[in-house]
């Protein structure tokens, strides 16, 4: 039943979330016709990693990944519904473990969907793109960025407002995201 | 006295003030408490800190024999808030069912009986119900558990005086059925209408404690007219809580040795005494005033 509960107040989120990164990704495809730029050829884990974290797919997963994190009590708070979650026999412990699993999911499937998504947007379009490929850009995009999505959790255990929550969130992963940034040349 | 609810010297400090000031009371088993405040007395504060919805700033609670921050003791206690927020997403049906799975001791029959008595549209949306139906709601997710506790945070407040009618008798049968109330309340007549025990604070205080019935008989006004009126601190003298001069006329709110007090005014020439009994409002007024003038 806590499952139940933490996922109806995260499944618009995620779905809006899916739907937009969908929209970037096939943008990226269909406009940019340059989704292959964003295959890890390297197999070097750093090179992979830094090269993971440029292009527009990913910032957007970044922001989508710490959206996910957003939530909780002090939302619950706000919103005047603490109390009554709070009388019920389940420890402040076990909200936040069922929250925290269901984002992880959540962002995991938000990195990989639209990442297996880029080949059959790729073959509509006459291209090619292999499903090997998009399975790890799912991945590497799924594992490295839970940094971001532990930004979301953070920010919404620290503040009660969501504006405030997700701007904070927001400055954090931009920040990252410049931080990481490499020199292609 | 089996005690459900009991604290001692409890605190709770929000920036430079107090919000209870060592706050020593005890909840009995088996009754209906009223725990009756002005706004902003520290009820609320009192109750959240009960549920652990917020921690104490010192002082010692506890809550069936457990401590405050036992997550287990939730399964035997219900709890309905003073602004009655539920999940707005779910449909009654939906928020029903999900509060049903928590509870082994969930009664079907008082849920069907509330739906029923209650009219709740159950696939209707927990947003799209009015603040009586939610409140209707809540009472039926509370009732139904058939917990050994039952806190209400100002349950009537915002309900129109059938609906108060209709919740007060409802909390009536649940107590009858062994169900400990502890409702927290500014209405002084909907707590002397189904309270057996009345706790009142002020400023974060209790200042009165006691069975409604022990507080009837202990409590009393003694009235004494006067042509010439002596000084109140004459009556300075065990059992006299409070002297209010009146003009001609000396009232004495009294809480024990009513007879030595009675037997001043032949004592200093009253001209007529005359001893009356305290209503619950007029007692608490007096008890806050006091509270007042003492601090």
């Amino acid at each position: 039943m806590p499952i139940r509960k933490v996922w109806r107040e995260s499944r618009w989120r995620f779905f809006f979330i899916l739907a937009a990164l969908l929209v970037v990704a096939s943008a990226s495809v269909f406009y940019n016709a340059k989704a292959e730029k964003v295959v890890i050829e390297s197999k070097d884990f750093h090179e992979a990693g830094m090269r993971t974290i440029r292009g527009a797919l990913f910032l957007f997963w970044g922001f989508s990944a710490m959206f996910l994190g957003l939530g909780g009590f002090l939302r619950e708070r706000a919103v005047g519904t603490v109390d009554y979650t709070l009388s019920l026999p389940v420890s402040r412990t076990r909200w936040f473990l069922y929250r925290s699993l269901i984002g992880a999911f959540q962002s995991m499937a938000a990195a990989l969907i639209p990442a297996l998504a880029i080949p059959v947007i790729a073959a509509v379009s006459g291209g090619d793109y292999p499903v090997g490929d998009a399975f790890l850009l799912g991945l590497r995009l799924g594992f490295g960025g839970m940094l971001f999505y532990s930004v979301g959790l953070l920010a919404s255990t620290l503040f009660a407002g969501d504006y405030t929550s997700a701007g904070i969130g927001m400055a954090v992963v931009f920040a990252i995201n410049n931080s990481t940034r490499v020199n292609s040349g | 006295m089996k005690a459900v609810v009991e604290t001692r010297d409890l605190t709770k400090r929000f920036g430079n003030n107090y919000a209870l000031s060592g706050l020593t009371m005890t909840v009995p088993r088996g009754h209906i408490v009223g725990f009756l405040g002005r706004n902003g007395s520290g009820k609320t504060t009192t109750i959240k800190i009960l549920l652990d919805v917020i921690r104490r700033t010192s002082g010692e609670a506890t809550i069936l024999g457990e401590p405050t921050g036992s997550f287990a003791i939730r399964r035997r206690i219900g709890f309905l808030g003073e602004d009655k927020r539920l999940y707005s997403y779910m449909t009654v049906r939906e928020i029903i069912a999900f509060t049903r799975a928590f509870f082994p001791t969930w009664r079907m029959e008082t849920e069907t009986r509330l739906l029923a008595d209650f009219e709740l549209p159950l696939s209707r949306k927990v947003r799209a119900l009015s603040k009586g139906m939610r409140t209707k709601l809540g009472l039926l997710l509370n009732l139904s558990r058939h917990s050994e506790l039952l806190i209400l945070d100002e349950p009537s407040e915002g309900l129109d005086p059938v609906m108060t009618e209709q919740m007060l008798q409802n909390l009536v049968r649940q107590a009858a059925d062994g169900t400990t109330i502890f409702f927290s309340s500014h209405q002084v007549a909907e707590v002397e209408q189904i309270a057996d025990h009345i706790i009142a604070i002020e400023k974060g205080r209790v200042i009165l404690e006691g069975s409604l019935d022990d507080l009837r008989q202990k409590f009393q006004r003694i009235n004494l007219v006067f042509d010439d009126p002596p000084p109140p601190e004459a009556f300075k003298r065990a059992g006299v809580d409070r002297v209010i001069v009146r003009g001609r006329t000396i009232s004495i709110l009294a809480s024990s040795n009513v007879d030595d007090i009675t037997a001043l005014g032949p004592i200093l020439a009253a001209k007529s005494v005359d001893v009356q009994s305290v209503g619950l409002k007029e007692l608490f007024l007096e008890k806050v005033k006091g509270d007042h003038a003492n601090s």
